[in-house]
């Protein structure tokens, strides 16, 4: 295993006097799909946004390609290289398609070539090119959820974390952002990623981490943990066994 | 038979275009989605 480009380690936060991170721990390689699975309650929305800044930590700490980025604010981490893609629909839908997109090189600030960087997100995903004069209203909910993958890719992000792309999508467009995703990683980016379609996850992905209740109970390979019966009973749907607690 | 349904997300377009296209699919219903009553600039008459 490579060098990590992420690693977060003993992180300890929450939400007013409620603890949900408890001894998070873990690293990410670099360009690789990581998938982070867990019951609900089990604290992957609230390591995403402990990483990006949203969630200040008690305790813990993030380092991102070698450099301290705790609790760093959201404009920092976005120049470090570091974008974030939160659940649901986040966009702006009465502006244009292409519209939407140029708002995610803002702040990249000047000196970039901004048209060019719009053209490359736009060759990835071909539905938004065919629409990119629409109104971003009318697209439908797994171009919606294109858009916003297209728009984090304006600031050329080194690590991409995104919170249930596949939610509400129909089969196809799932796959279709599945593999837009496996593109990206190809491509150098780091993608790490939390799905309840955790089993169609672990299938696209190199590494899977399973937490519970705030804490890592398991890094490993994508294939292993898909392998695993306790996974499978515990978080993939599979049948628990007669005598399980 | 069971009648079939789709909601209106999955599909692109206006909230005006999406039901003309469910029915000629043959769809028996739609659900419409809260984000396509919110954008439509249309009014309701």
């Amino acid at each position: 295993m490579s060098d990590p480009i992420l690693s977060v380690h003993n992180l300890v936060g929450g939400y007013g006097k409620m603890t949900i991170l408890n001894g998070t721990t873990f690293s990410v390689s670099p360009a690789t799909i990581t998938t982070i699975i867990g019951p609900n309650g089990a604290g992957k929305s609230t390591v995403f946004k402990a990483i990006f800044g949203l969630l200040k930590l008690r305790e813990g700490k993030i380092s991102f390609a070698n450099r301290d980025v705790t609790n760093l604010s959201q404009r920092a981490l976005l120049n470090a290289g570091i974008c974030y893609v939160p659940q649901g629909r986040n966009i702006f839908p009465e502006l244009s398609v292409r519209h939407n997109i140029e708002l995610g090189g803002v702040a990249a600030g000047n000196g970039i070539d901004l048209q060019r960087r719009i053209e490359a997100a736009l060759d990835l995903f071909p539905a938004l090119r065919r629409k990119s004069a629409q109104q971003a209203s009318t697209l439908s909910g797994g171009e919606q959820k294109q858009l916003e993958i297209a728009r984090s890719l304006l600031l050329e992000p080194k690590l991409v974390l995104i919170d249930e792309p596949s939610i509400g999508l129909s089969p196809l467009m799932v796959q279709q952002t599945f593999d837009i995703l496996k593109r990206l990683r190809d491509r150098g980016v780091t993608i790490l990623m939390i799905e309840q379609n955790a089993r169609s996850a672990l299938e696209i992905s190199d590494f899977g981490i399973v937490l519970e209740l705030g804490q890592t109970r398991m890094v490993d390979g994508a294939k292993r943990i898909l392998n695993d019966p306790r996974i499978g009973q515990l978080f993939l749907g599979g049948a628990m066994e007669d005598n399980a607690a | 038979m069971n009648k079939r349904s789709i909601a209106t997300v999955s599909l692109s377009g206006a909230l005006d275009e999406k039901p003309r296209a469910i029915a000629s699919a043959g769809f028996d219903a739609a659900e419409i989605f809260e984000n396509d009553l919110l954008s439509f600039g249309a009014s309701p008459s």
